[in-house]
């Protein structure tokens, strides 16, 4: 036999092995998640939720929202974040240098008048011009500054609030009212915790009042439901599976909450990086550990943050472009955590995980299935064999998808309308069909990106923070 | 002929909502139940009421802002504010808007209605 | 060779087909079974209600109530009716209801599910007979105070703090604050469920009689490192703390005195927490001398005495928040700028002399404290 032949059947076996072991560590991660969402809700039913809501020993919170060129939607974002109920909490929306009217749209709506207030100096930003509070609104406070992108944003927003927790919520995010306090709830619970988030769910076509989801919908819309799907797996099972067994490593952007302390003595958000929620998560589990300080990081499914997720096509495309490229930046700017027994089950477990299965998955994921197809044409592998394979991934991956759908029916059952849960099972099928596939394409360029691209620290400021309009502005 | 006196009942819980409706009822008061800010703001403004029992942590519009906006327009309905004990600084802060009473939670609903009548009788 | 293979796959694809199927279907009858018994139990819950109001008015006596709930198995939902009404009233209607779930066995459900129910069901039912207040289960609580796990000491110390019994107060903290991860902040809001009641032996602790904290529990290997929220190391006087602070928010006047014996000595930290206690409860002790923590070395001291002086009203340390209006903290600045503001006449002529005056830390506070204060007197 040639080498190339058993170079071939040699590779078919790896992406075999590979399908195997992802779907077996999802299929584990799903058990996790299931009873770690069972021990979830048996601690809800046993707060006493009347009383923590009223709580007077709460620490206060400050709510950093990094806003660029947001003229058209940053009132509703600054009145949604005043909709929510908290005992004590500041509001910091840093408007990053906009050329257009994002100041003064907030001036006028909020009477704003410049605040004496002195700041920290703790993480180095960019020049901060001012800083200003509302009149009507006395915890709306806005910071404005010169441009330097999202990390140097919220790093300015961090330098200024005066808590001991600071919550990093996007532009274009909803939260609900009361899913603050009980990802607070976490920090008050334990104090090793460092930061936790909630589930993130696409508010898209949702009816939204005053700030507030008050009727969800599932949206109608093709690209939307596929990513209702995969968030729902996503969250339901990764990341509640993850923080069950104390390894997750990463935390939406859209809704995270810190300890400010802790993300002080880390550095700050890094600013050469588009993954800068997931960079940030890493490094401070990092500098935990070198302080020699226990840590945890944890997830709660129960809160949620509403964001408006991409409608089509190509701002879909980048937008996995970008996180990929993130992912990346991410787990090579912290490298030192892999296979590292110090970092427990996230160096050893997780971090291996991301970097073979999420970082190299769609090389691995693309070449085996061309591969697949060149093995058959050269005789190696029967197309009965592979047909059959192929049928067994697809069914996996809609079983997957189906168990996600599941714990969302036993937990939360969000979407009203029964017909919506079987719609989704039908996107679920439909996901396998070509969205994976096309999905890893996305992510294949890029890891591309990462590689090959030269960052600019142009193309970084310009760019709106709101995710749907970094999706529309990134070059294809 | 005494018309009936209508009292605006601001809670957002519906079963103590209901029970404070229905001990007003039987005290001889027509009622009108709101579950949320918004609706309460709406009720005080454009009803003809004689006292509101308003809850501070209600959705859309808390307590608190619903008091500053209807003192603005009415400075001398009797309003009674109902919350928990914890806040005491929105209790204070309701004092200082013109909230003529406030009544912590756990509460006494007789007592609440013996606030009321004493608010309404001295206005 | 391959064939094997074959059937191997087969038989994977076949049991997928079924385990898709098998969720598929848990999933709609899960639906359509929720469905059902929410409406069940809207139903019931319209029924009860009517019924439960009549007999908070006396229109109904107990017996025929308890007619009408005792068919009623799933305890659960008795539960979550009773709830609220058992949460937020007090007085004769707190004992009505109450006596109602004692004659519908509710009270007896959930004692037989403290004693003998695995985790979840032991922690929900000291969440709930906390809620009834109920005296009978204490010793069944008490006991999960020395658990392993952090949901049942949580459950039970809540539960035992809704019960009012407080000579448990001292039991339930040292749990909470030795043998789980909670922060001390986390702690105090439970031990706050236990009311005024509870204040003269936290005042009896205060003063000295540290005995009334049970020893190092038994179960040294419970013991987690306690560390507070602002990753500092262990505060030895953690449980000082706790208690200050729930003395402050129970608004506790006779509490002053041992306050005032604690501050001399006390560290910075619990510094803070005595002098926000006095903000709290309103009042200061008599004699008690603000003017040298005006000039305390922590800057939150210097910021609380501050917000604190309006309580003394006293002229002599004016000189002392004059001096404040330079100090490095902005917030220490301004809480003085605030109370000389407060001071009245004489305090608007120096706050307007500073804004005017060359030292640009205290002009910058005093011109910003006037026009906020100015602007509030205008509308």
């Amino acid at each position: 036999m040639s080498t190339w032949a058993i170079i071939l059947i040699f590779y078919n076996i790896f992406v075999i092995f590979y399908f195997i072991s992802i779907n077996g560590f999802y299929l584990l991660l799903v058990l996790l998640s299931y009873f770690g969402l069972r021990k979830q809700r048996t601690v809800e039913r046993v707060s006493d939720r009347y009383q923590t809501f009223h709580s007077a020993f709460y620490k206060p919170l400050t709510i950093i929202i990094p806003a660029y060129n947001e003229e058209a939607t940053i009132v509703d974002t600054a009145y949604s974040a005043l909709a929510l109920k908290y005992p004590e909490y500041e509001i910091l929306i840093v408007n990053d240098g906009s050329r257009d009217d994002t100041l003064p749209v907030l001036e006028k709506e909020f009477n704003l008048k410049k605040y004496a207030r002195d700041y920290n100096n703790d993480i180095p930003c960019e020049t901060i011009r001012g800083i200003y509070s509302s009149k009507d609104y006395p915890n709306l406070v806005i910071v404005d500054k010169e441009n330097g992108g999202k990390s140097d944003a919220l790093n300015a927003g961090i330098n200024v609030s005066q808590f001991p927790l600071f919550c990093n919520i996007d532009s274009d995010s909803l939260i609900d009212a009361d899913s603050l306090l009980k990802t607070i709830d976490l920090f008050a619970r334990d104090w090793r915790t460092v930061a936790a988030g909630g589930t993130i769910r696409a508010a898209n076509q949702c009816r939204i009042e005053d700030g507030q989801v008050t009727e969800i919908n599932l949206s109608p819309k093709f690209w939307v439901r596929f990513q209702i799907v995969e968030y729902l797996r996503a969250f339901l099972f990764g990341r509640a599976g993850w923080s069950s067994i104390g390894g997750l490593m990463i935390l939406s952007g859209a809704f995270s909450i810190y300890r400010r302390k802790a993300v002080v003595q880390a550095g700050g958000y890094n600013l050469n990086t588009v993954g800068e929620d997931m960079e940030l998560v890493l490094r401070v589990q990092r500098v935990m550990k070198k302080i020699n300080r226990e840590y945890r990081v944890v997830f709660l499914a129960d809160p949620v943050c509403w964001t408006q997720v991409p409608e089509n096509y190509r701002s879909l495309k980048n937008q996995r472009r970008r996180w990929q490229r993130g992912l990346s930046e991410s787990l090579f700017g912290n490298f030192e955590m892999f296979l590292n027994p110090q970092y427990g089950t996230t160096g050893m477990i997780s971090f291996p995980f991301f970097l073979f299965y999420e970082f190299l998955g769609p090389v691995i994921e693309i070449t085996g299935y061309l591969v697949f197809i060149f093995s058959v044409f050269v005789g190696i592998l029967n197309p009965p064999f592979v047909i059959l394979f192929l049928t067994a991934a697809i069914l996996l991956g809609i079983l997957l998808s189906t168990s996600a759908l599941l714990m969302e029916e036993i937990y939360y059952r969000s979407y009203p309308r029964a017909r919506d849960i079987l719609v989704l099972f039908g996107y679920a099928i439909l996901e396998n069909l070509f969205y994976r596939q096309l999905h890893a394409w996305w992510r294949f360029r890029g890891l591309l990106d990462f590689f090959f691209t030269k960052r600019s620290w142009g193309t970084v400021e310009r760019k709106s923070f709101s995710e749907k309009k970094q999706a529309v502005e990134q070059d294809s | 002929m005494t018309e009936k006196q209508v009292i605006l009942v601001a809670e957002d819980d519906p079963g103590l909502n209901r029970l404070i409706s229905f001990k007003l009822q039987k005290e001889g008061y027509q009622v009108i139940s709101v579950f949320d800010g918004k609706e309460a703001l709406n009720a005080a403004l454009n009803e003809k009421i004689s006292a509101i029992t308003l809850d501070i942590m209600m959705p859309f519009l808390d307590g608190i802002q619903v008091l500053k906006k209807v003192r603005a327009v009415k400075p001398d309905l009797p309003v009674v504010i109902l919350s928990v004990k914890s806040r005491e600084n929105d209790l204070h802060q309701a004092l200082e808007l013109g909230a003529n009473a406030y009544m912590t939670k756990p509460f006494q609903p007789e007592q609440l209605i013996e606030k009321l009548k004493q608010i309404m009788g001295s206005s | 060779m391959i064939d094997p293979y074959l059937k191997i796959l087969l038989y994977i694809i076949i049991a997928l087909l079924v385990i898709i199927t098998l969720l598929l279907l848990v999933i709609i009858t899960n639906r359509y079974l929720v469905s059902v018994n929410q409406d069940k139990f809207r139903a019931k819950k319209q029924k009860w209600e009517e019924l439960y109001l009549n007999y908070l008015q006396g229109d109904l006596n107990l017996k025929e109530i308890a007619e009408s709930f005792k068919d009623e198995k799933r305890y659960y939902w008795l539960w979550k009716f009773f709830a609220p009404y058992l949460d937020m009233l007090d007085g004769s209607d707190f004992d009505k209801t109450k006596a109602l779930c004692r004659e519908i066995s509710l009270i007896g459900h959930y004692r037989q599910k403290l004693e003998h129910g695995n985790l979840s069901e032991k922690a929900t039912a000291a969440r709930i007979l906390g809620a009834l207040r109920c005296k009978e289960s204490i010793t069944g609580m008490i006991s999960l105070l020395d658990s392993k796990h952090q949901l049942l000491i949580q459950a039970a110390s809540l539960g035992l703090a809704k019960s009012g019994e407080s000579k448990t107060f001292f039991p339930a903290a040292r749990a909470l604050l030795d043998n789980t991860y909670f922060t001390y902040e986390g702690a105090t809001e439970i031990l706050a469920a236990y009311g005024e009641n509870a204040a003269p032996l936290m005042v009896r602790f205060l003063e000295g009689e540290t005995e009334l904290l049970p020893g190092e529990g038994k179960d040294q290997s419970l013991k987690k490192k306690k560390k507070s929220f602002d990753l500092k190391t262990v505060d030895p006087s953690t449980y000082n703390s706790v208690m200050i602070d729930l003395l402050g928010f129970f608004r506790y006047r006779e509490a002053l005195p041992a306050l005032h014996g604690l501050i001399s000595e006390a560290d910075p930290e619990t510094t803070v927490h005595i002098i926000k206690a006095f903000l709290s409860i309103g009042e200061v002790p008599a004699s008690f001398n603000l003017k040298s923590y005006l000039e305390h070395p922590y800057w939150v001291v210097r910021n609380f005495s501050a917000r604190v002086w309006r309580l003394t009203g006293d002229r002599e340390a004016i000189p002392l928040l004059i001096k404040l209006l330079d100090d490095p903290n902005w917030w220490v600045r301004f809480n003085a700028a605030e109370a000389l503001y407060e001071a009245g006449e004489n305090g608007l002529d120096i706050l307007s002399m500073k804004a005017e005056g060359p030292d640009v830390k205290s002009a910058a506070i005093s011109s910003y404290v006037l026009s906020r204060k100015g602007v509030e007197l205008q509308a």
